[in-house]
């Protein structure tokens, strides 16, 4: 049959460009391969010009699948299914970006198109170690091509290609019509969460980041292979601090994104998915860390082996944990499984067991000093310091593995069997990392402040306490004082853990003055070098903003609405963190009045956005924050909600909505009855009568387009309920220019609606309506979150501070080594 | 014995010991019968919800609460308490795994976790709902 108004030719030049791909990096690799065994010169030379040849091929094709793709999906070309799954018409231009890499495969071309642009730039730079390095790159673009191939082989599904058609992968009768596509007007369009401007730029600087952490890994494979044990560490030491730099940006950028439009309240919880990048960024550190011990003493070289080979790997197991579908019980945010399982196991064992059989098999040949470090050195200092990040990652990785070994355990067992019940988390998932972290920052915090005083080799005693003195005590102090007035009381998990935090937060304190002295006593203000000090100092920031703003995170939106509060038998439970506000009743929250004031729409989506004014009861602060929430969005029945924050330098207000009425149930069939009455006289409802107290005019009211010709007229009106309660209302009569307008007045505890229709003399016309769904309201939680700022800060001083020891570390590489 | 070795038993040493009070308060997967004989301790029982009871939350009575109903693996039924606000898309929900504690006649459920079939629209299914029908298009109306 043939279909109308399809574009097939995108598609097919994509799936030829994907064969492409997928033959040139696997030549590459074996053009790369003999080029690093050869040992005659000229034969070296001459595979090594073939391999380029075919791995310029493969970024070509990459660059060309990355466009064709972005062709069809900015051009709605529905017939493909990627398209029609993470796109649609209403979508705006950045965010096709962001639909681009919704999906696997997408995602698989981000971080294929990253190793394209840094093997292009080994190809340019490095003389000695280009054939063993680019054999890694190239066999790993293999790999990832093979993830977008989408070959069916012997009933094997090898990997999800981008390119397929809409109706060959769905089963629907419209498909049976060759004017199907008439019918497919819009795509699924990106889910709402993800339509969120951090999610145009945090994949890609994340992806930049997974992709460079295969530099030191084929690095340290190569000085395996090629055993050089020790050449490597030179040039691996600067990509392994950029690598640092931007997957920590990544990270950060993922947690701006968490906070700003997930609703979990807050930028870190714990989740599988953000453990599964941060654990190959500790790695990463511990193992520049023992590079710079190594290059500096020639201590640690096994050790920084075992590290940037293991940051990799974990890149590659979180890929894993992230894309097979194996973390769906215990994460919010993982991808489903595309059946692509078995393949991901097979990548994961295809660089985990070579990396391990070489580091094991070579292990005795790695040169170490037998000599132990003084225990006045640096290089001891910073050795704790890797050994303490690598634990903790490992102690992480752990615990975020939980439903693996769930799987392995039950595999053994056998499904069902009284023998292995699976295992769950307990109940507070965040303190069961919280509390073992919590040792981890004390601990770094001081030996990331007091490391750099020490000298390599043996440092003498009185030099170290003479140059310390000053910034220990300065610190001691500074952190007594955030101690003292900063009210850190969180006693939620007793005593014992808030002394933690007072330790960890005097720890920071100290990273972040020692390090920013050391700039001075140390390197006498020399910013060149300090690229170190500054990541360091960036570092305690982080964690100060860490503690502080995780301890001090207070519930605004505690339940104090007078309306409800009955927790009955459950009384020991805390107050709930909703509540519910109620259009224009200005509602007690705290420190805060309250008013939901309005809500607005997207003009081409059904996203709200809800106005509420929040007031401070001091009077000092009014602003409005507009969470937005989608509605009934694409099949997703109910909402889903984006937060909203009102930034200040020390805090941050913060709210989203958690509910909205169901506007079934809320019809409103009632209509107003008219009665007129004159002053004293007395209007009867269902549960009690309401008194005409007295009829003002006001020629100023706080409404904007009041202009002084205008009039408003205020009746007040007592209403006396049979519950023995006394209320005011007060309606609103605007005359503008002759054109009457009404403005209710709503008794909420009544269910009660009053207007005043008109006024004629001293009598006045006034609509009643009693109604269970008068209101207009929505349920929100608020919360307070101090000094993240100090967070984002310290991030982006230490990503500064990466990146200046990497530029610093690269000029010392172009220095030519002078033979003594 | 190198001192870095002494410290390394001691940093593997405190793993072990943060680790084991991780493992200590794991917990494990029950129905809800087996969840009763654990009174009061925090379980996690994989339910379904069940549809033929309406889900009650009134945020204007009780905007943390919220009471639904569930049935277990062996399809047992149960009343569940939760103390929040009524999950979004919850009535979508392919499973739900309840995190609390088997109470007298109900579980309250301090946590909760949902499959939803849309949650990264990569499952077919839940797409293929909004394919349009040979008919004309239904047109859905936003209105709140």
């Amino acid at each position: 049959m043939d279909f109308i108004g399809e574009n097939l030719v995108p598609g097919q030049l994509g799936h030829f460009f994907i064969l492409i791909s997928l033959i040139a990096s696997l030549a590459a690799t074996v053009a790369y391969f003999f080029s690093a065994q050869k040992t005659n010169p000229d034969d070296k030379l001459k595979w090594r010009n073939l391999a380029r040849i075919f791995f310029i091929a493969e970024t070509i094709s990459i660059v060309s699948i990355f466009a064709i793709l972005f062709f069809i999906i900015s051009n709605h070309l529905f017939e493909y299914k990627y398209a029609w799954q993470h796109s649609s018409r209403s979508l705006e231009m950045k965010y096709l970006l962001s639909c681009f890499w919704e999906g696997q495969e997408g995602s698989f071309l981000l971080w294929s198109f990253w190793h394209c642009i840094l093997g292009l730039v080994i190809m340019k730079k490095e003389k000695l170690w280009e054939a063993p390095v680019m054999t890694v790159v190239s066999f790993m673009q293999f790999c990832l091509a093979t993830m977008i191939a989408g070959i069916a082989f012997l009933n094997l599904k090898i990997g999800s290609n981008p390119f397929v058609l809409l109706r060959n992968e769905l089963e629907a009768p419209i498909f049976s019509r060759p004017d199907y596509l008439m019918m497919v007007q819009d795509g699924n369009d990106l889910n709402p969460l993800l339509q969120n401007y951090w999610m145009v730029i945090h994949p890609p600087v994340l992806f930049l980041g997974f992709a460079a952490t295969l530099i030191p890994f084929a690095y340290a494979i190569s000085g395996l292979w090629k055993r050089d044990f020790t050449g490597w560490v030179k040039p691996a030491l600067p990509w392994a601090l950029f690598a640092a730099a931007v997957l920590g940006l990544g990270i950060a950028m993922g947690a701006a994104w968490a906070y700003e439009s997930l609703n979990f309240g807050g930028y870190w919880a714990w989740d599988p998915v953000e453990n599964a990048s941060l654990v190959p960024w500790l790695i990463l550190i511990a193992g520049i860390h023992t590079m710079l011990i190594f290059r500096h003493t020639g201590n640690a070289l096994r050790a920084s082996f075992l590290f940037i080979l293991l940051s990799f790997l974990l890149v590659l197991y979180s890929t894993y944990l992230t894309r097979s579908g194996d973390l769906q019980e215990t994460s919010v945010h993982a991808f489903t499984d595309l059946g692509m399982k078995w393949q991901l196991r097979t990548f994961l064992l295809l660089f985990l067991l070579p990396s391990a059989i070489f580091y094991i098999q070579r292990y005795k040949n790695i040169p170490f000093i037998k000599k132990e470090e003084e225990s006045s050195s640096r290089e001891f200092l910073m050795f704790i310091g890797s050994l303490v990040f690598f634990l903790s990652a490992l102690t992480i990785i752990l615990m975020t593995s939980l439903p693996v070994i769930n799987k392995i355990a039950s595999a053994f067992a056998g499904e069902g069997t009284e023998l292995f019940k699976p295992l769950a988390f307990g109940e507070d998932t965040a303190f069961a990392y919280n509390r073992i972290q919590i040792f981890v920052a004390i601990i770094i915090g001081l030996l990331t402040a007091i490391s750099q005083y020490f000298k390599y080799k043996s440092t003498p005693k009185a030099f170290v306490t003479r140059k310390l003195l000053y910034p220990a005590i300065a610190s001691v102090v500074i952190g007594a004082l955030i101690l003292a007035f900063g009210n850190i009381n969180y006693d939620e998990y007793g005593i014992g853990y808030l002394g933690a935090i007072w330790f960890a937060i005097v720890a920071a304190v100290f990273t972040i003055i020692a390090n920013a002295a050391y700039i001075w006593i140390g390197l006498k203000g020399k910013l060149k070098i300090s690229g170190g000090s500054i990541a360091h100092l960036g570092f305690g920031l982080m964690l100060l903003g860490v503690l502080i703003s995780s301890s001090k995170k207070e519930v605004l939106s505690y339940n104090t609405s007078g309306i409800l509060i009955n927790f009955g038998k459950e009384s020991k439970e805390k107050p709930g963190e909703n509540l519910t506000l109620i259009k224009g009743v200005r509602t007690d929250m705290g420190k805060y009045w309250v008013t939901y004031e309005k809500e607005e729409s997207h003009p081409e989506k059904p996203l709200w956005f809800y106005h509420l004014r929040f007031e401070t009861k001091d009077g000092k602060e009014n602003f409005v924050l507009k969470p937005n929430a989608f509605v009934n969005y694409k099949g997703n029945e109910g909402l889903m909600a984006n937060p909203d924050a009102k930034h200040y330098w020390s805090h941050d207000i913060f709210t989203y909505i958690t509910s909205l009425p169901d506007p079934e149930k809320n019809k409103d069939t009632a209509s107003f009855r008219t009665e007129t009455i004159k002053v004293g006289d007395t209007l009867f409802y269902s549960k009690g009568y309401a008194v005409l107290d007295n009829i003002n005019s006001r020629d100023n009211i706080p409404q904007p387009g009041f202009k002084p010709t205008d009039s408003a007229t205020i009746a007040t009106l007592k209403v006396y309920a049979k519950s023995q309660s006394l209320f005011t209302m007060e309606p609103l009569l605007v005359n503008k220019g002759g054109q009457l307008s009404s403005y209710p007045d709503t008794l909420i505890a009544e269910n009660l609606v009053v207007q005043l229709q008109n006024i004629r003399g001293n009598e006045a016309e006034f609509g009643i309506k009693e109604s269970d769904s008068v209101m207009q309201y929505v349920t929100l939680k608020a919360y307070n979150f101090p000094y993240i700022n100090l967070l984002w800060l310290g991030i982006l001083i230490m990503v500064v501070g990466l990146i200046m020891s990497t530029i610093r570390r690269v000029q010392l590489n172009r220095v030519p080594v002078h033979k003594i | 014995m190198k001192k870095i070795h002494i410290i390394l038993l001691l940093l593997v040493i405190a793993g072990i010991v943060g680790m084991s009070f991780f493992i200590k308060d794991l917990t494990t997967y029950e129905t809800f019968d087996s969840a009763a004989g654990k009174k009061d301790r925090f379980v996690v029982v994989k339910v379904q919800l069940d549809k033929t009871h309406p889900i009650e939350y009134d945020e204007m009575k009780d905007p943390n609460k919220t009471i639904f109903y569930a049935v277990d693996q062996d399809g047992k039924q149960s009343k569940v308490i939760y103390n929040n606000s009524k999950p979004t898309d919850i009535e979508r929900s392919e499973g739900i795994d309840l995190n609390g504690y088997m109470r007298d006649g109900y579980f309250e459920c301090t946590k909760l976790q949902m499959k939803c079939p849309s949650k990264y629209k990569d499952d077919m299914n839940a797409a293929q709902k909004n394919l349009p029908s040979a008919s004309n298009e239904k047109k859905l109306e936003y209105k709140y």
